[in-house]
């Protein structure tokens, strides 16, 4: 599908309510950066992680008359894509299913001077290190820390895709590193 | 799943399944039912506060500093906790009502407890003064069965002369400040009020509703020690809050001959 890059995604947006086609151009635009999110936040397999963007799709093209530009369009979408993920992880969870599978690594670069740890290692070995404590840490402090490094969201966005104050988004983040620094040590994991 | 097969696949079930945008009415009237609800638990939460008042003011606490053992544990039972408790669980819903609407999760959580508290406040105060607090608590009590008027239990808890409390209405009083008075159980109580202290600003009236504290001395006699109004005006009650500046004076009886006043011709002055 041919996609104006010109064209913004409220833009886009406008277009989609008039003719359908260009929803598939917003779909493109954010159909791996959400899909990335959401194996980040979850540990779904891949396919699981094609399901549950399937369905975010479709809600967004339900709900898109609610998006009125009062926040980001990419806030807005990665609302919905949270919400439907965390859901479904959850549901996932509690019929105790085993969502932890392995992942390519490379979606857990994180630069290790954004969480305040020497940088002496490999990148490779880091992502596999930090995708190791990521999953051990709470959903509240791993959204955040998803977010912040690897999504590589503003406070101002990420108070918009969780709906929360931008001065909890800021304390959340303090406390996140902290606890990803201490689990690391705890799992004995040196960087 | 390639990325042009996703958005293609995504098209086709929008297609087949004939999936439309939800109008924009919808999300307009939701924003408006999450206004409605904040307004709603605001005003019950106003409710609350306006109670949490009134049960102040009839606690009789413009008598604490008479009142020891078994009394101060009744002022503490006077406590309205249910309106507390009824009070926090609204302004709590009140809080969360308002974060659904439209950007207010970006306000800061104490900025939103603190605007709904003080709004709270003020409408609990304006309900009060209208006495919409006093016909709310009564409707409450009527129709709840286990919950007993923030009134009837002043009115029992004045009802034990053997505890040194009797209330009820002035039949008359003569000038060596003996007083007769009908108590609320129906007696007729000849009280001593010589060298009692009387708290109010207006004169003691024929007709007036009043508590007194003391103790029995023979069958229906009694000995005053304090006599208040049963329900002091909002004014005296403000004055004697240690932030308004301390009590309006008091008086004791005996100091000279009193008369007995015609009854009181004002409104609203009773039960």
């Amino acid at each position: 599908m041919k996609d104006f890059p010109n064209l913004s995604d409220e833009a886009l947006v406008q277009k989609s309510l008039e003719d359908i086609s260009y929803f598939g151009m917003l779909v493109d635009r954010f159909e791996q950066k959400l899909k990335y999110y959401i194996l980040r936040i979850s540990s779904f397999s891949d396919m699981e992680a094609e399901e549950i963007l399937q369905e975010v799709f479709l809600k967004v093209w339900r709900n898109l008359r609610e998006f009125d530009g009062s926040v980001k369009f990419s806030s807005w979408i990665y609302n919905i894509a949270h919400n439907e993920t965390i859901s479904a992880f959850r549901k996932a969870k509690s019929r105790g299913e085993n969502t932890a599978v392995e992942l390519d690594e490379d979606l857990f670069l994180i630069p290790p001077a954004a969480l305040d740890i020497p940088h002496e290692l490999d990148q490779k070995m880091t992502a596999e290190r930090v995708h190791k404590i990521l999953n051990a840490l709470p959903e509240e402090y791993r959204e955040i820390l998803v977010l912040k490094f690897l999504e590589d969201k503003s406070y101002e966005e990420i108070s918009d895709i969780l709906k929360k104050p931008m001065g909890t988004v800021a304390t959340l983040v303090n406390r996140a590193k902290k606890n990803f620094r201490e689990s690391a040590e705890r799992q004995n994991v040196s960087f | 799943m390639n990325r042009q097969k996703l958005s293609a696949s995504i098209l086709t079930r929008i297609q087949k399944e004939q999936i439309t945008p939800i109008a924009r009415w919808h999300f307009v009237l939701k924003h408006i039912r999450c206004w409605i609800f904040f307004a709603l638990f605001v005003i019950l939460g106003a409710i609350g506060v306006s109670v949490i008042i009134f049960a102040v003011m009839e606690s009789d606490f413009d008598f604490f500093s008479y009142l020891h053992g078994t009394e101060l544990q009744f002022w503490l039972s006077m406590i309205p906790i249910f309106w507390i408790v009824f009070f926090v669980i609204f302004a709590g819903l009140a809080v969360w009502g308002m974060r659904q609407t439209g950007k207010n999760y970006r306000v800061p959580l104490l900025r939103v407890m603190g605007l709904n508290l003080l709004l709270s406040i003020i409408l609990g105060v304006v309900f009060y003064n209208i006495d919409g607090a006093e016909n709310f608590e009564k409707i409450f009590a009527d129709h709840m069965p286990m919950y007993r008027g923030i009134s009837h239990q002043k009115m029992m808890h004045w009802r034990h002369p053997e505890e040194g409390r009797i209330a009820g209405e002035v039949v008359s009083m003569d000038e060596n400040s003996i007083l007769i008075l009908d108590a609320f159980d129906q007696t007729r109580w000849r009280v001593d009020c010589n060298n009692a202290v009387f708290m109010g600003s207006d004169e003691l009236q024929k007709g007036m509703k009043v508590r007194i504290l003391g103790k029995p001395t023979g069958k229906n006699e009694f000995k005053a020690d304090v006599i208040g109004l049963w329900r002091p005006p909002r004014r005296d009650m403000m004055m004697r809050m240690p932030f308004f500046g301390g009590p309006p004076p008091e008086r004791r009886f005996g100091e000279g001959p009193r008369e007995i006043m015609p009854p009181p011709p004002r409104e609203g002055e009773g039960f």
